[in-house]
């Protein structure tokens, strides 16, 4: 069995800025190993965040392959690739993105609806989770009520709720304070090493980079050698 | 009675009878004396006579018609040609309810269709989450397909509400402007309106499966 969690080959991605073609990505080849903790770093616009996207199947590359656990996601069909994302990826962004509506509990517990296997098993990780991130307290209320930093654990809290294999995070610590961002990149670490997940960050941050094991820097579409 | 003036006058009312007159509207017969001074009517502007029993009603009409009188009144006609056209004024009056309540319809579906869109649009966000924790996308579409079955379905309990109000009252209303048409629950006519409006809202959810597909996931997430 492979040790390689992702393996990006020739990707290239290009967005249209009225009629102007700006090509954001060119030919990115890495490889990501399982229980690896990657900080993919980079100045703004440089094509960092698109990346991360792609390698979450959130976005597609226009050329190249993204092998997830040695599939190329690009030849599954929607549902199984939906289903990848159900059970093999959690995704954390910078602004949170919870569901408003739902209680923080609700939230947490978001992935599982789509999740019936899972579902049966929930109670012990439930259980797990929230006292990993420290929300215990806050179940009942709603994301709206929680601090920033809350709100990251929440939404941490979610992704990790799947057992995912891979954990991709977008400027996690990005919209928070000093001390909340050391807490929270303290936990990803701690995610990383209990659980063996692969983690994938976008960060600006040289200080939370230091909390994974390589970094990946990208100028100008190309990664920096 | 009261006048046309707005005078009132008490009138002892001495028996009842049913000679077919008329099917809107309601009548007394009055002295000619009473109705000159009281309601200062000189002539009557329709007269209605009841025939003996034994009397051929076709022949009389026949004779009436050609006779002088024929020259000095507008015009004849027999009790059923008035009963019909009785009928028809009605038809016609709840055909003016009919299209009333399908404009009223179409209305509501252009604005139930907005709200569709309009929160739909409010909650992109929230369906690009959906789609970054793994719902797929027949699931997406399901969800708004279902918020517009529940939405008819709702729509379709008020508006039997609606209408039960409607028709135990309308009659009513008619009555105090003159109208008397007995307007009775008809179930076939709740059911057919029912139905297109319920198919109406669920074609409405077409939209935003539409809208759903040309969003942008990355730009809802990213972006505060």
């Amino acid at each position: 069995m492979s040790n390689i969690a992702i393996k990006v080959k020739d990707v290239c991605r290009s967005y249209y800025v009225g009629t102007e073609k700006i090509n954001v990505l060119k030919k990115i080849n890495f490889s990501i190993k399982k229980g690896e903790f990657v900080s993919i770093m980079g100045p703004s616009g440089c094509g960092k965040s698109t990346l991360l996207y792609i390698l979450g199947a959130l976005d597609f590359p226009d050329e190249g392959a993204v092998y997830i656990d040695g599939k190329d996601y690009r030849e599954m069909k929607e549902k199984e690739l939906a289903k990848m994302k159900c059970n093999e990826i959690g995704f954390i962004f910078q602004f949170y993105n919870l569901v408003p509506n739902l209680t923080v509990e609700e939230n947490i517990l978001l992935p599982l609806s789509f999740n019936k296997e899972k579902k049966v098993l929930y109670k012990e990780r439930f259980e797990e989770i929230i006292k990993l991130t420290e929300i215990d307290s806050k179940l009942k209320v709603s994301p709206r009520e929680l601090s920033g930093g809350q709100q990251q654990r929440v939404a941490i809290a979610r992704a990790l709720m799947i057992n995912p294999k891979i954990l991709f995070a977008d400027e996690p610590i990005g919209n928070l304070d000093y001390k909340t961002g050391i807490k929270i990149m303290e936990l990803f670490s701690e995610v990383n090493k209990k659980y063996k997940t692969t983690i994938v960050q976008v960060t600006h941050s040289e200080e939370s980079a230091k909390y994974g094991n390589r970094i990946i820097r990208i100028k100008d579409g190309v990664i920096q050698k | 009675m009261i006048s046309d003036e707005g005078d009132e006058y008490t009138y002892k009312i001495a028996g009842s009878f049913n000679a077919k007159m008329a099917y809107l509207g309601s009548f007394a017969i009055i002295n000619i004396d009473n109705m000159k001074n009281d309601f200062k009517i000189v002539y009557p502007n329709s007269i209605s006579l009841k025939l003996k029993n034994g009397v051929n009603i076709e022949e009389y009409y026949k004779e009436i018609k050609n006779s002088e009188i024929s020259d000095k009144v507008q015009s004849f006609a027999l009790e059923t040609e008035k009963r019909e056209s009785d009928q028809a004024m009605a038809k016609s009056f709840l055909s003016i309810i009919d299209s009333l309540s399908i404009i009223a319809i179409i209305l509501a579906v252009i604005g139930i269709t907005n709200n569709i869109v309009i929160s739909f649009i409010q909650r992109k966000r929230i369906f690009a989450i959906y789609d970054s924790v793994g719902m797929n996308k027949s699931k997406k579409k399901m969800v708004l397909v279902y918020e517009s079955i529940i939405m008819a379905f709702i729509c379709i309990i008020i508006a039997f509400f609606a209408y039960l109000l409607f028709i135990y009252n309308v009659s009513g209303i008619l009555n105090k402007i003159g109208v008397y048409i007995d307007i009775n629950f008809d179930l076939n006519s709740f059911i057919l309106y029912s139905s297109i409006a319920a198919v109406e809202i669920i074609i409405s959810s077409i939209a935003p499966i539409l809208f759903m597909k040309k969003m942008s996931i990355i730009e809802e997430l990213r972006y505060e």
